[in-house]
């Protein structure tokens, strides 16, 4: 992207980085609090409605949230790492959620192990891949929009996508996930076992 | 002179010696038709089916109330045996409690605490005791305990899986048929394991047998073959009322392999149910043909419960009644007074082998801690029972704390380790377990007894 280009006008760090960051973090926080209390409605049909949605927005802010900040950075004139680190705050934010609970049950060891399933990689590296797709979208949009001579398909951003798609198949299509997730056990009793 | 052999053979006999000669033998020969095992030194083996499902909950059979599953076989067994209404696993989890069926054992005691440590070669099964006492035995179905494929001592068939990890799969499911691996294209599971056990007791034999099949069926993936598919698409749900769509996926839930929102694998499940029993209609049906269901026991049972969102969990392993209560049913011809009776007391996976070893008339080993259920059968009142000991070992990545608890017919008590506080329920006035009561007066007054009876069943004591 052409920084001086006069489409693009950079804005302040709050309007491209914490913005963005902010919609799709307070949306995963507000879905959250409704599906954990969904039950307290009252209403059976009620709290299967709210649940059932919230669970769905929940879920995609947590994997897809990307979709929404990176081009609304680059639009704003975020630089590619801001970009990137924008995408990822709920995605990591989520993660050590998590790792919070699970520390209830397990050693600090065991605890920090669990931060290599299956499912918190591909929530980063399927995040990762979105943003190679969003990076070639807003560069097809930016070229079309202002006839700038811009290299919209380079090396990164196809990476990113090929190593998310492979993980996306390895963690959860191929046979469930299940060769994935026994070599994760294999791992953890060669390490603590 | 006192009467030799020799002499009494050749002694010439009256009409009235051989007229009262012919008519004992005449008389025994009729008693002997009504009265079979008093003329016998040695009473008949019954042959033994030993029917061991996955995850089948306690209340998932038409027999037991179920809104709308349809379980005609199981219900038959039902009908013509007895149904066990309290029935437990003493370790929530696949490979503990199937260690457990095989050996008559504690988990802490065979050593398969969780799905991940191995299974010790060491053990001894049922199966191995009642080859020696002159069954043939076939082990056929889900062995899935860690480790490597062992050499079962005393198994004269074994027919089981290794893909995925021992879970197996419901199509394509390739077999080790003893020994040698062998793809079965086309096959479901359920039906290509009934298969092979009709084959097994099909055949022309001199011995007594034991079949002990062991399903994958209703593990997930839930998959019911073509023809139930969609059965109970439409039926509406009772779900508990703290269930959501989502807790399949949410604090790990997603690591039982429940991809899916929730009522919509319920629903396979109970269609996975309903293919699980048709087969066990098969096997019950070619027992009759063969002429052999009035000498044979069939137990049929589960390796653990299932939550369907109680307590907004699914899988097992947690010790609330739906993951640690089972169906039980026992099946066993003559031999059990007043068929289709429920009985109350109750029964653990680890008396199973004993039971079998009583009913073979076979010794139970001393380090079997489980107790032979045969008196029950026909008297339910006898002295039983009255609190046993269940534990749960760490079993990563999930979340699920290690517990010792006990449960008496009233009372639970469960510790926990880690951070978890203990729990306590009164399951008379609070059968699902929502109210804790440690610290309730109450609670207070029961838990000195329950910690007491708690500290005896881990030493061994029987209660």
């Amino acid at each position: 992207m052409n920084e001086r280009s006069d489409y693009i006008i950079k804005a302040s760090f709050a309007k491209r980085f914490v913005y963005p960051t902010s919609i799709v973090l307070i949306t995963w926080i507000a879905s959250t609090l409704v599906y954990w209390n969904s039950a307290k409605v009252g209403s059976a049909s009620l709290h299967y409605f709210l649940a059932d949605a919230s669970g769905i927005v929940m879920f995609l802010s947590i994997g897809f949230g990307s979709l929404l900040i990176y081009p609304m950075a680059y639009f704003r004139g975020a630089s590619a790492t801001e970009r990137i680190v924008a995408s990822l705050v709920t995605p990591i934010i989520w993660i050590i959620k998590e790792e919070i609970r699970v520390s209830l049950y397990f050693t600090l060891g065991k605890t920090l192990y669990y931060a290599l399933n299956q499912l918190h990689v591909m929530v980063i590296l399927g995040s990762l891949g979105l943003m190679g797709a969003c990076e070639i979208i807003c560069r097809i949009i930016f070229k079309g929009r202002t006839g700038e001579q811009v290299k919209v398909v380079t090396a990164l951003p196809i990476s990113a996508m090929v190593i998310s798609l492979i993980a996306f198949y390895c963690s959860l299509i191929w046979e469930g996930g299940v060769h994935w997730f026994y070599f994760f056990v294999r791992v953890y009793r060669a390490i603590f076992l | 002179m006192a009467k030799t052999r020799r002499s009494i053979i050749k002694e010439p006999i009256t009409r009235r010696q051989a007229i009262k000669t012919m008519g004992g033998a005449l008389a025994a020969g009729l008693a002997s038709q009504a009265f079979p095992t008093l003329l016998f030194a040695k009473e008949k083996k019954p042959n033994i089916v030993f029917i061991l499902s996955d995850d089948h909950r306690w209340d998932c059979l038409s027999c037991m109330g179920h809104p709308f599953i349809k379980t005609p076989n199981m219900d038959r067994l039902a009908n013509q045996g007895v149904l066990f209404e309290n029935a437990f696993v003493t370790t929530s989890l696949c490979s503990p409690s199937r260690a457990s069926f095989l050996t008559g054992q504690y988990a802490h005691t065979h050593g398969v605490k969780n799905n991940i440590t191995t299974w010790k070669d060491s053990n001894v099964t049922l199966l191995e005791i009642l080859k020696e006492a002159g069954y043939d035995t076939a082990f056929i179905g889900k062995w899935h305990m860690p480790g490597h494929l062992p050499h079962l001592r005393g198994v004269d068939e074994f027919i089981t899986f290794t893909i995925q990890q021992g879970q197996g799969r419901y199509f394509d499911c390739p077999l080790i048929i003893n020994g040698v691996e062998t793809p079965r294209p086309g096959k479901y599971i359920t039906e290509d394991l009934t298969d092979f056990a009709l084959e097994f007791i099909s055949r022309k034999r001199d011995n007594p047998f034991c079949l002990y099949l062991s399903h994958k069926a209703v593990h997930h993936q839930f998959l019911p073959p073509p023809e139930l598919k969609g059965l109970y698409k439409d039926v509406k749900l009772h779900l508990p009322k703290e269930a959501d769509p989502w807790c399949t996926w949410v604090d790990g839930a997603i690591w039982y392999g429940t991809i899916g929102k929730l009522d919509y694998l319920y629903r396979r499940y109970c269609e996975t149910i309903v293919a699980l029993d048709q087969q066990i209609g098969r096997l019950v049906k070619r027992l009759d043909q063969l002429g052999l269901s009035d000498n044979t026991v069939i137990i049929y049972t589960t390796d653990n419960g299932y939550f369907w969102g109680e307590h907004h969990l699914v899988d097992k392993r947690w010790p609330y009644e739906e993951s640690i209560r089972i169906p039980f049913i026992v099946r066993y011809p003559g031999h059990i007074k007043n068929p289709g009776r429920r009985i109350p007391n109750m029964v653990l996976n680890i008396d199973v082998a004993p039971t079998l070893l009583d009913l073979a008339g076979v010794d139970i080993p001393k380090n079997m801690e489980g107790i032979s259920i045969k008196p029950v059968l026909n008297n339910s009142r006898i002295a039983w029972r009255k609190a046993w000991l269940y534990e749960y070992f760490e079993d990563y990545p999930y979340q699920v704390p290690e517990m010792n608890g006990i449960r008496t017919d009233k009372y639970k008590y469960i510790e926990y380790s880690g951070k978890k506080p203990a729990e306590l329920f009164d399951l008379a006035n609070d059968p699902h377990e929502y109210h804790n009561i440690i610290e309730t007066p109450e609670g207070m007054k029961r838990l000195p007894e329950l910690k007491k009876m708690l500290a005896q069943l881990k030493q061994g004591v029987r209660l």
